[in-house]
């Protein structure tokens, strides 16, 4: 359904040109909720916003397609990608308090939002507007429909915002780090309505994340990215159970969960290149414990490996 | 238990706040003891009063009842903070973004807390030789000394932070979610930092965090937070494998983790809520096994070695 191929995005700053992205190729098909994972400045954020040309002014897609149902995004002009935001293609942010009207009830947000999409009367969008709150859980919609988004906590802005996305309703939601800024009861509540809605409406999630718990727990397919390169992807339980690529197992071990707590965590040493000034090869070459000379020297492509199971590394596997 | 030395005495400590009519407790008849060497870690949701302890501490809220000690003596008399040993309390903050002045050098900021002390230990603590040991010590290099924090990645910042931590040599530092701002690489690197120089120093720490999987890594004792009251206390490992509250065993479950492949199922809140009342326990309003007994509420009692729990089943 979504195509992303080789995808190149460049930033002009005063100090130089940010190669932000390189070579990006992932996909997403019909009903399949697929998550993105990476740390900060891997270009997670920046692919999800280039899909529906949201960039700041100072990025330059430099090379690559992004086509939606066989239509290239890209080329698109300001008034036909506005048919597709919102409508087809909807999205998810982290922080629900900035994404809401501040002084608009949010019931008047959600009917707006519904008849700017659909042909309906005032009356059968204050219907449609009850009915979406109950979508997202919400227990007594006539009430919280009354209510300015300062009065609700967290955990209920964000289903209002995913009811807001969901208005449409888009054939693909992009979800930006839908619950970092929640308590981790809430951010279960919100992750399971998520998988609800997308196992009964069938829309398609695009998951943008740093956290490999919550993709264990969502994601079909995960793609991992580093220093704005997708390095490995494939189905969730393969790339988080039998990870190949030496950053996907470092991350991994670097995580304190279940760990024996009189030793030391396996921290990946060093920190992320200046993507100002790339290194020739792999970008993960100076952190990696196996690095070989050809590391150094060229950069891996994305390969594919087994069933579905893509790695960047020129070390050899298995099968 | 009488062997060991109490750092921290907290007795029916309480912390009001009054808005209008309405008093809004964040925290509650807390009482606790930190034992020298202990990394006791706090945990709870937004809200839930565990910001509010670290202040308490270091003297940047004061108590509006109950008593807290500090090895022995009051850490507050009246409504004024007594520091008995300056530098002896130290924190590190969440957001190294912006727990660092942006317009000193690193230099000026690690070395600042160093104005509260005597001019003696200033310069004995302050002198070249102790910087540059303790800047190598957490991971810095010497030419970094005249540099600003914008320079510097989130996990250097935190780095300097703890390095200012340091340099007045603390017995006791707090620990304000030190990680939760880091990516996982990096948070690893500094879980371990923290780790070493509490082995090396034998500091004893005060873990704020709301991440239960970093807390089990790295504290000795938990004690869970809710809405201002401590409903659950323990040694990590005990507390972990045999959680006594409800909301414990919620928070336990609600944790998405790779290492759980058998989807155990989330233990969920109460379907409708209940509105509490003045006497019932405080999670009586979510609280999924709640029955009429829950109207008055529960008191921490003891349930096997140092596990308390505040709960009637």
């Amino acid at each position: 359904m979504l195509e992303i191929k080789n995808l190149h995005v460049n930033f002009q700053t005063f100090r130089g040109t940010i190669e932000a992205l390189k070579n990006i190729n992932l996909t997403v098909d019909e009903k399949e909720v697929v998550g993105i994972v990476g740390e900060s400045g891997s270009g997670k954020s920046i692919t999800a916003l280039s899909i529906l040309n949201l960039l700041e002014k100072n990025a330059d897609i430099i090379d690559g397609e992004i086509s939606y149902r066989g239509e290239n995004l890209l080329t698109l002009s300001k008034k036909e990608i506005q048919t597709i935001r919102g409508k087809k293609i909807a999205m998810v942010f982290q922080e629900p308090m900035t994404a809401l009207h501040p002084t608009m009830k949010v019931g008047e947000q959600l009917s707006e939002v519904i008849r700017r999409h659909r042909v309906v009367s005032k009356k059968e969008a204050k219907q449609l507007m009850i009915n979406a709150l109950k979508d997202v859980h919400i227990h007594n919609p006539e009430y919280v429909a009354k209510q300015y988004p300062f009065e609700l906590s967290g955990g209920m802005r964000q289903r209002i915002v995913i009811a807001l996305a969901m208005a449409a309703p888009p054939d693909l939601l992009i979800a930006d780090e839908p619950t970092t800024a929640l308590d981790v009861t809430i951010q279960h509540e919100i992750l399971q309505l998520m998988k609800e809605l997308n196992e009964k409406k069938g829309t398609s999630i695009l998951f943008i994340t740093h956290d490999l718990g919550v993709v264990s727990e969502v994601c079909d397919r995960t793609i991992v990215m580093y220093a704005g390169e997708v390095i490995e992807s494939g189905v969730t339980k393969e790339v988080l159970y039998a990870p190949q690529h030496p950053y996907t197992k470092a991350l991994i071990e670097a995580l304190p969960d279940g760990k024996d707590a009189n030793e030391p965590l396996k921290a990946i040493h060093g920190e992320v290149p200046n993507l100002m000034e790339r290194p020739a090869g792999c970008a993960f070459a100076s952190r990696c414990q196996h690095v070989m000379e050809v590391c150094k020297m060229k950069q891996p492509h994305l390969t594919h490996w087994q069933n579905q199971h893509d790695v960047a590394c020129w070390l050899e596997r298995d099968g | 238990m009488d062997d060991m030395t109490m750092i921290i005495e907290m007795d029916q400590v309480q912390k009001y706040y009054q808005k209008g009519k309405v008093t809004i407790k964040a925290l509650n008849d807390t009482t606790l003891s930190i034992l020298e060497g202990d990394v006791l870690g706090l945990v709870g949701e937004s809200g839930s009063g565990k910001s509010t302890f670290g202040k308490l501490l270091i003297g940047l809220e004061h108590p509006t009842g109950g008593e807290i000690l500090y090895e022995g003596n009051p850490l507050w008399k009246k409504s004024k903070y007594v520091r008995r040993k300056p530098g002896e309390l130290q924190t590190v903050f969440q957001d190294p973004q912006s727990s660092l002045d942006p317009r000193m050098t690193i230099k000026e900021i690690i070395l600042e807390p160093l104005y509260a002390l005597s001019k003696n230990e200033r310069k004995q603590k302050g002198s070249y030789d102790h910087l540059i040991k303790l800047i190598k010590r957490v991971g810095l290099k010497e030419e970094y000394l005249d540099r600003y924090p914008h320079e510097f990645s989130g996990g250097q910042r935190q780095r300097i932070a703890i390095a200012r931590a340091l340099i007045t040599e603390p017995s006791f530092i707090i620990l304000d979610e030190p990680t939760s701002a880091l990516d996982v690489s990096v948070q690893a690197q500094v879980l371990n930092l923290l780790k070493e120089i509490k082995e090396e120093r034998g500091l004893t720490y005060l873990f704020i965090s709301h991440n239960m999987s970093v807390i089990k890594y790295m504290c000795s004792k938990v004690a869970v937070l809710y809405k201002g009251n401590i409903v659950e206390m323990g040694e990590t490992e005990e507390l972990f494998n045999n959680p006594q509250h409800p909301y414990t065993e919620i928070l336990l479950s609600s944790l998405p983790s790779l290492i759980e492949e058998n989807e155990q199922k989330m233990k969920g809140f109460a379907e409708t809520a209940q509105s509490k009342t003045e006497n019932s326990c405080i999670f009586y309003e979510k609280c999924p096994k709640r029955t009429e007994k829950c109207l008055v509420g529960p008191e921490l009692e003891l349930r096997g070695k140092d596990h308390m729990v505040a709960c009637h089943y």
